[in-house]
C-alpha cells in the first residue's frame, strides 16, 4: 500500500459519504493524485514521494501553482484533511499578500476604494505604503471596504494558532492623518 | 523583478501569459508546445511575479510553475494528447503541437481557460473526433 492509498482507504472509513477519486504517480518520481469532494467542499491532495503531501482548495489557485500546506506523514495528512472537511474551511497559504495586491485581486481602483473609506486617493496611495503602522482599526476599516473581514493570528513554534479577538468598537474612518501615522 | 514596478496579481499574470502564449507561432508537435509553453511562463514570472524560480521548494510560494513530466495523468489522455495535471488546472499537449488549458475542480475539468492550435491548425479537442 503507498502513502498515498493509506490516506484514502483512512479517509473513506472517516467520510464514507465523501467522493474520492485517487491515481497514484503515472510515471516513476511522479505525481499521485487525490481528490477529495465532501458536503459542496473540495480539497486536491498531491503525493510525490520527494515531497510527500501537499493539499489545497483549488479555488483561487494559479495556474501551475504548488499546494497551499505540505504534509510528511499520512498521520499528519489526513489529521488536517478531517480537520478542514469538518470545519469547512479552506487551506492556508503560508503567503502573504501586500495590500496593493489585495486591492488588485479585488479589482478595486485606489480611487474607488478611497470613495468607500471617505478619504482621498493619495491617502490610499500613502496608506499602501506604510501598513505596519497602520491603526489595526484603520486596516478593518479598509479591509471591509474590499469587502472582507480582517483576522489577525498568532502563531506559536509548538503548532498552536490562535485568532486575536478585535473588539468590536466601530472603526475610526481611516482620515488621512490616521491612515498615515508618519503624517 | 525585471520590469521593475510592482509584482502584478495572479490573474493579471495568467493572462499575460495566455496573450503572450497566443502570439507565439504555433507549435509542430508535443515537445515544441512545451518549450514554448514553459518559457513563456517562466518569462512572464520572471519580471512580474516578483518571486524567484524555486523548484525545490514543496508548497505554493505565489509563482506560477509550468508542468512537467512528473505532472502525467494518463486518467484524461486520449490519442494523441498527453494530459498534465497540478492543482488546479490540467494541461493538455497534443502531438500537433496544440494546447489547451482547462480549469478543474475536484475530480471535474472545467472550463478552457486557454487554447491554441498546433501548426497543422487542428486544436487539442480537434483530436477528439478524429482520433
Amino acid at each position: 500500500m503507498t502513502p498515498l492509498s493509506e490516506l484514502a482507504a483512512r479517509l473513506r472509513k472517516t467520510f464514507p459519504d465523501a467522493r474520492l477519486d485517487f491515481s497514484e504517480p503515472a510515471v516513476p518520481g511522479g505525481v499521485g493524485f487525490l481528490d477529495i469532494s465532501h458536503s459542496g467542499d473540495v480539497l486536491a491532495v498531491q503525493w510525490q514521494e520527494k515531497w510527500h503531501f501537499g493539499v489545497s482548495s483549488p479555488e483561487g489557485h494559479g495556474y501551475g501553482e504548488k499546494p497551499d500546506e505540505v504534509y510528511r506523514t499520512v498521520d499528519e495528512v489526513a489529521a488536517r484533511i478531517t480537520d478542514l472537511l469538518d470545519s469547512r474551511r479552506k487551506t492556508e497559504p503560508p503567503l502573504a499578500v501586500t495590500l496593493r495586491e489585495l486591492r488588485a485581486e479585488r479589482r478595486l481602483p485606489q480611487t474607488e476604494l478611497a470613495a468607500l473609506l471617505g478619504v482621498s486617493q493619495p491617502a490610499v496611495s500613502r496608506l499602501e505604503r506604510h501598513v505596519s503602522r497602520m491603526l489595526v482599526a484603520s486596516l478593518r476599516a479598509v479591509v471591509q471596504a474590499m469587502g472582507g473581514r480582517l483576522v489577525i493570528q498568532a502563531h506559536f513554534p509548538d503548532g498552536v494558532v490562535r485568532q486575536i479577538a478585535i473588539d468590536e468598537e466601530a472603526a475610526p474612518k481611516p482620515e488621512p492623518e490616521r491612515v498615515m501615522i508618519d503624517g | 523583478m525585471a520590469s521593475g514596478g510592482d509584482p502584478l496579481p495572479k490573474a493579471q499574470r495568467l493572462a499575460l501569459f495566455c496573450d503572450r502564449l497566443k502570439q507565439k507561432d504555433p507549435a509542430a508537435n508535443h515537445d515544441e508546445a512545451m518549450t514554448l509553453l514553459v518559457s513563456t511562463l517562466h518569462d512572464v514570472e520572471d519580471e512580474f511575479s516578483g518571486v524567484p524560480y524555486n523548484p525545490e521548494e514543496p508548497g505554493t510560494d505565489g509563482r506560477m510553475y509550468p508542468p512537467n513530466d512528473r505532472f502525467r495523468y494518463p486518467k484524461w489522455e486520449r490519442p494523441g494528447v498527453r494530459c498534465y495535471r497540478q492543482v488546479a488546472h490540467a494541461t493538455f499537449v497534443a502531438e500537433n503541437g496544440a494546447l489547451e488549458i482547462r480549469a478543474r475542480t475536484g475530480s471535474d475539468l472545467g472550463r478552457i481557460i486557454f487554447e491554441k492550435q498546433g501548426q497543422d491548425g487542428r486544436r487539442v479537442s480537434d483530436h477528439d473526433a478524429t482520433e
